[in-house]
């Protein structure tokens, strides 16, 4: 499958800071939804900011829809990407001379398409973006990244502040953006029930890492949750746990299940991959 | 009646305060100093303050409202806010070179007068050495031409619209000629009463300071940009 992103020994140190990004490699198939978890503080934003040029790489490289590559080409890269990181949404100004300005920035602007979402939505574009809910500022922010028709969509937690409805909706739009087997969406997200219903691969964000790039079907095939009463003996086998009064859960590999008796033995959702890889200590 | 016509027209072809205030702004530079030039110097200032005013006014009515908006000038105000963080978070999220990043953000009453100001005085400068005599009539010509080759050199720069992009270069091209060449001709250039020396100056002068503040300007933008603890992209 032809990748619509690559990113490699992608590196980031930040002055006055211990934290960094450190030799971040991934790809993404043309096509897919592909998802980033990690708990606060892991480098999501960060790694989504390199992938942008907002921040000035340390090294690797990161290239786009075969051979652009995003710094020397960063007006085609991002003329063809559409971005929803953060609030860039400035006070005084409204929706619709925001629109304006995007129009003229990007080539393939379509105004019906920003249009049509930001009456699907009822967004009145005459209000000033201070006057926006932090919901309505994401959903703008997602309407001005469709507006131009991209080929990529990248967004950092697009889901955070929109309503179950509203989030239903937005992951039917990822789902037909990517329907047509060319294009790609990136996000990052805490509520990792929307990555269960859309994801196609997810990549697990660890202290400025990935530490692992999995599809839907790798994780059920590589990982099972099992939960007990007694941990006695299996503890190591455990990759992350957490204890109650009446037994255990924890996530293992399949691999070592045979080291379990006596267990109720589950698929794992994305959920228990970021809770028992990243939060879930043992003993704790 | 005259102001009546005159906003009506404007509202034909912008509907940006920002951008009608820069319109009536050139529109009077245009207008008023080379008109001013037809009583200090007869007949040759009259025609050719005519042709700047035809030009201008024609121009601006073809161009329109393309060359405003599809630069983006609705954003001018946020200028003097750059070290927002909204705002340059935008600036990474939209696809811009330089040129179109000064478009977009840049003061344009401040640009215009900015540039015109300084293109006149350089160019009375360079008028010390071609000319024995300086007089105010050639500032008030000079404004007049200085007026239409800045406005020809941001639609050059900053149009997305390659029809335009080409009038703009081609009509460069027939003034500079018509400049430079025609005006080595004794009879013409009296007529005229400008040299192709001042052509060549009126022609460049205004294109080089106008890069110039561009260049400053997003040299800023940028500058803060890195200030905000991202790091400036180079080129």
């Amino acid at each position: 499958m032809e990748n619509i992103l690559e990113v490699k020994n992608l590196s980031k140190k930040f002055e006055n800071s211990k934290f960094e990004i450190s030799d971040v490699s991934f790809d993404v198939p043309r096509g897919t939804i592909f998802g980033m978890i990690g708990e606060n503080s892991a480098g999501k934003t960060t790694i989504l900011k390199l992938i942008m040029n907002a921040y000035g790489r340390d090294s690797g490289k990161v290239t786009a829809y075969g051979n652009v590559d995003n710094i020397r080409d960063e007006p085609e890269f991002k003329n063809r990407t559409g971005f929803v990181v953060e609030d860039y949404l400035y006070d005084t100004i409204s929706v619709k001379r925001i629109a304006q300005a995007f129009s003229c920035a990007f080539s393939n602007w379509k105004q019906e398409i920003f249009d049509k979402y930001i009456n699907q939505w009822n967004i009145d574009t005459t209000q000033y973006c201070s006057q926006l809910s932090k919901g309505a500022k994401i959903k703008v922010m997602i309407a001005l990244a469709l507006g131009h028709q991209p080929e990529m969509l990248i967004l950092d937690e697009p889901t955070d502040g929109l309503d179950p409805h509203a989030r239903a909706e937005l992951l039917d739009i990822f789902r037909e953006f990517v329907s047509d087997g060319e294009k790609s969406v990136i996000f990052s997200t805490h509520i990792t029930s929307d990555l269960d219903k859309t994801a196609d691969y997810i990549a697990v964000v660890s202290n400025g890492k990935i530490t692992e790039v999995l599809t839907a079907d790798e994780t059920q095939e590589k990982y099972a949750v099992v939960s007990g009463d007694k941990t006695d003996g299996i503890e190591k086998y455990l990759i992350g746990m957490k204890k109650s009064e009446i037994g255990y859960e924890g996530l293992v590999l399949r691999e070592n299940l045979a080291y379990f008796d006596d267990v109720t033995v589950r698929n794992p959702t994305y959920e228990d991959i970021l809770m028992y890889t990243i939060s879930g200590k043992r003993g704790e | 009646m005259i102001l009546k016509k005159l906003k009506q027209i404007l509202d034909l072809v912008t509907n940006s305060k920002d951008n009608k205030r820069t319109y009536i702004i050139q529109i009077i530079v245009a207008v008023f100093a080379p008109v001013l030039a037809m009583f200090c110097y007869g007949k040759g200032s009259v025609i050719i303050s005519s042709l700047v005013i035809i030009f201008t006014l024609a121009y601006m009515a073809v161009v329109g409202d393309i060359y405003p908006v599809k630069s983006g000038t609705g954003l001018s105000e946020l200028f003097d806010n750059r070290k927002n963080k909204s705002l340059l978070t935008m600036i990474s999220v939209l696809p811009l070179k330089h040129r179109e990043l000064t478009a977009l953000f840049v003061n344009r009453t401040r640009q215009i007068w900015v540039t015109f100001i300084t293109s006149t005085v350089v160019c009375m400068i360079l008028e010390k050495f071609v000319s024995e005599n300086i007089e105010i009539g050639n500032w008030l010509m000079f404004s007049g031409i200085i007026s239409l080759n800045w406005l020809i050199w941001t639609i050059i720069c900053f149009t997305n619209n390659s029809a335009i992009k080409i009038l703009s270069w081609l009509i460069y091209v027939i003034l500079s000629m018509f400049l430079l060449v025609i005006m080595t001709i004794s009879e013409i250039a009296d007529i005229f009463m400008i040299s192709s020396a001042e052509g060549l100056f009126l022609m460049i002068v205004p294109y080089i300071i106008f890069e110039v503040y561009t260049h400053l300007s997003v040299l800023n933008i940028r500058k803060d940009y890195a200030h905000n603890g991202q790091r400036v992209k180079e080129g």
